[in-house]
């Protein structure tokens, strides 16, 4: 058949039944439409759980996880937080896997920061160096200060060429100044050092009370800038560390906040409700070729004497199924054309219900991008496709001759 | 020319098997109106259902015009049944919500002709039974008599060489079968061979040949 007979069939089917097929397609449509709004709000809740995260975080900030890795990179960029950058992880003495992330607006050279020793007021900074200081010593100027510019020799890395916990670094010029080597660490493939200023108990530090080595390792906290040592006012024990309230309470008073479990909270949060979303949407699109299989039987059924005259007259069957392949066509696209508004309507109420509900505001509008497009149409389509294999099965058991003998 | 050679149909095979065609042969070659008779249930209807492509064959052999029918799958007997036979039956099976043009038109809207051909072709098919008139009328508007001669209409529109009528007149009054028969038979003066079922004596007459069946097999053939 040429495609315009298909189409005056195709009409004349529906024309024949025009309020069933019409009020077909509103009933798949409700299903369709809910689906869409699923769809489009698993875009928008990482945005809602972001908004539970204060805005002070956003920027040139540190964060603290204590169990995250590379993995939930993703999923915090796609929370807005786009500069994250993991800066290192590691394991501590005490066991505990802790990542440090920090975020800047632009990450230039990170050439010093500062770690706080927060464990025991002893000991005034622990400064993580990059590169490899002690190696230009030739074009040092001014070595009074070490955070300025920090050049370092080292008697043990002159010998051997390396750097371990435990090797003193003497500031060259200055032996009143020395250093010891607290943790060494690789980031980017660049070595990182942290050190302590070992003016007063170079002793202690050598090792003779291991806990404070623990303390450098899994203590530093990376912040921007000096003069934190206030945070050290002897509160937190090296045993409770980061969880200790009034670490944290300190932290928050600063504006630098920690979020252990509430981050992995929200990571989970958001990866289970993105889940639930997308399975409610394949639930509803199920229902929707449920029904649809059930209506186009219904109407093959009705129309069996045509179909099985056409039949007798010499139409093959992939004709006639091809036939309600288009009529399945025309509805579907009817109903996600419905359904792609009315979706988008349910969207918004939704969607201003949650920001009500988590007391920030409508959540907006959301860019129809082709993610939602391409699962809103070729879900059901693929629905579809099983639905239309039962439609052609049923052709094919259209029986001529009991339609000719009329033998029922 | 269509050639039938020891043709058996049994329907349900196994235990409630039961034979309707029990070894039929004949062949049909010069005569262009046949006329099959016989009692209720001796086997008219299912004979022509297997030489239209419409039924299997159980066993035998059903040559149409040199091509054998039994090695065909579904959609080359599709073919052959668009091509080769118009099929009238007692009951009409038009399409009541098209009109009587369109019902007419149909083979060819299946078998791919042009506008041309389809416009040309459904109009001559009507004035041979009497109905371009009609055409614009729908189908359910259509009496009794007229609705089995939009069906010769619609068998012949395609040319078939062949056409099988079983009982075309079961379903009329003397009056309008006097009519089909006498289309039936323009068209079997005119390059169709017509192969009709019957139980009318007088209309069977009208036939070149008839063959008469009882249980399965052929008991009498003869030229009238
Ligand atoms: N699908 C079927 N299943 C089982 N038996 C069948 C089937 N079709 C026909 N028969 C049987 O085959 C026999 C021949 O049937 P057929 O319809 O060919 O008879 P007929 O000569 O056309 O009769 P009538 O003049 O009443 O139309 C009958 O006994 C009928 O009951
Ligand atoms: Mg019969």
């Amino acid at each position: 058949m040429h495609l315009r007979d298909y189409l005056s069939l195709v009409a004349h089917e529906i024309k024949l039944n025009l309020t069933s097929y019409l009020s077909f397609i509103l009933i798949i449509c409700i299903f369709f439409s809910t689906g869409i709004s699923m769809i489009l709000l698993t875009e928008k809740m990482p945005e809602v759980f972001k908004s539970q995260v204060p805005d002070e975080w956003r920027y040139d900030q540190s964060i603290y996880f204590k169990h995250a890795s590379h993995d939930d990179f993703s999923t915090l960029t796609e929370m807005g937080l786009r500069d994250v950058r993991l800066e290192f992880e590691k394991q501590d003495k005490l066991g505990g896997a802790y990542s440090f992330f920090h975020k800047k607006r632009e990450l230039e050279k990170p050439t010093q920061i500062t770690c706080v020793n927060f464990a025991t007021k002893q000991f005034v900074g622990v400064t993580l160096v990059k590169g490899n200081p002690w190696a230009s010593e030739a074009n040092s100027s001014d070595n009074s200060d070490p955070t300025l510019n920090p050049v370092w020799v080292s008697e043990e890395y002159r010998k051997t060429n390396k750097l371990a916990v435990g090797d003193i670094i003497k500031l060259q010029g200055n032996n009143n100044y020395s250093f010891s080597i607290a943790g060494s660490y690789k980031i980017s493939n660049e070595p990182f050092f942290t050190y302590d200023e070992t003016e007063e108990m170079p002793e202690l530090l050598l090792g003779d009370d291991p806990q404070m080595l623990i303390s450098f390792n899994a203590g530093a906290l990376l912040l921007e800038g000096a003069g934190l040592s206030t945070l050290c006012d002897g509160t937190a024990t090296i045993s409770d560390e980061f969880d200790h309230p009034a670490y944290s309470a300190k932290l928050l008073e600063m504006g630098i906040l920690t979020y252990g479990s509430t981050i992995e909270a929200l990571l989970e949060q958001i990866a289970f409700v993105e889940y639930f979303l997308l399975a409610l949407f394949i639930v509803l699109n199920l229902i929707g070729l449920l029904l649809l299989a059930s209506f186009i039987s219904i109407a093959i059924k009705k129309r069996t004497p045509f179909l099985g005259m056409l039949k007798a007259l010499g139409t093959k069957d992939y004709v006639l199924a091809i036939l309600y392949l288009i009529i399945m066509e025309i509805i579907l696209c009817l109903a996600l054309v419905l359904a792609f508004v009315f979706g988008y309507l349910l969207y918004l109420l939704i969607a201003g219900k949650i920001g009500q509900f988590y007391e920030i505001g409508s959540l907006g509008l959301n860019t129809i991008n082709l993610r939602n497009i391409l699962l809103a149409v070729a879900v059901p389509h693929a629905f579809m496709l099983l639905a239309w294999a039962l439609a052609f099965q049923k052709i094919r058991n259209i029986d001529v001759l009991r339609i000719i003998t009329n033998r029922d | 020319m269509i050639q039938v050679a020891n043709l058996t149909k049994t329907y349900n095979q196994g235990a409630a098997a039961f034979p309707a065609l029990n070894g039929v042969s004949f062949e049909i070659t010069n005569e262009n109106m046949v006329a099959f008779v016989g009692k209720s249930g001796s086997g008219k209807s299912t004979l022509l259902h297997i030489m239209g492509g419409l039924e299997s064959i159980t066993s035998g052999e059903v040559v149409v015009d040199d091509s054998p029918l039994k090695g065909l799958n579904q959609a080359q007997l599709a073919d052959f049944r668009n091509k080769k036979i118009g099929f009238v039956f007692q009951s009409f099976f038009l399409e009541p919500s098209y009109s009587v043009y369109t019902n007419v038109e149909m083979p060819l809207i299946v078998g791919k002709a042009d506008n041309e051909t389809r416009k040309q072709r459904v109009l001559e098919s009507l004035k041979l039974v009497g109905l371009e008139t009609k055409a614009q009328n729908k189908a359910s508007e259509l009496s009794g008599g007229e609705r089995q001669r939009v069906s010769i209409a619609r068998a012949i529109i395609n040319r078939p060489p062949y056409l099988f009528a079983d009982e075309p007149c079961g379903n009329l009054d003397s009056e309008n079968s006097a009519w089909v028969m006498r289309i039936l038979k323009t068209l079997s003066l005119n390059n169709t061979k017509v192969l009709l079922v019957t139980h009318n004596m007088d209309d069977a007459r009208i036939a070149d040949r008839i063959i008469t069946l009882k249980d399965g097999l052929v008991i009498a053939d003869a030229l009238t």
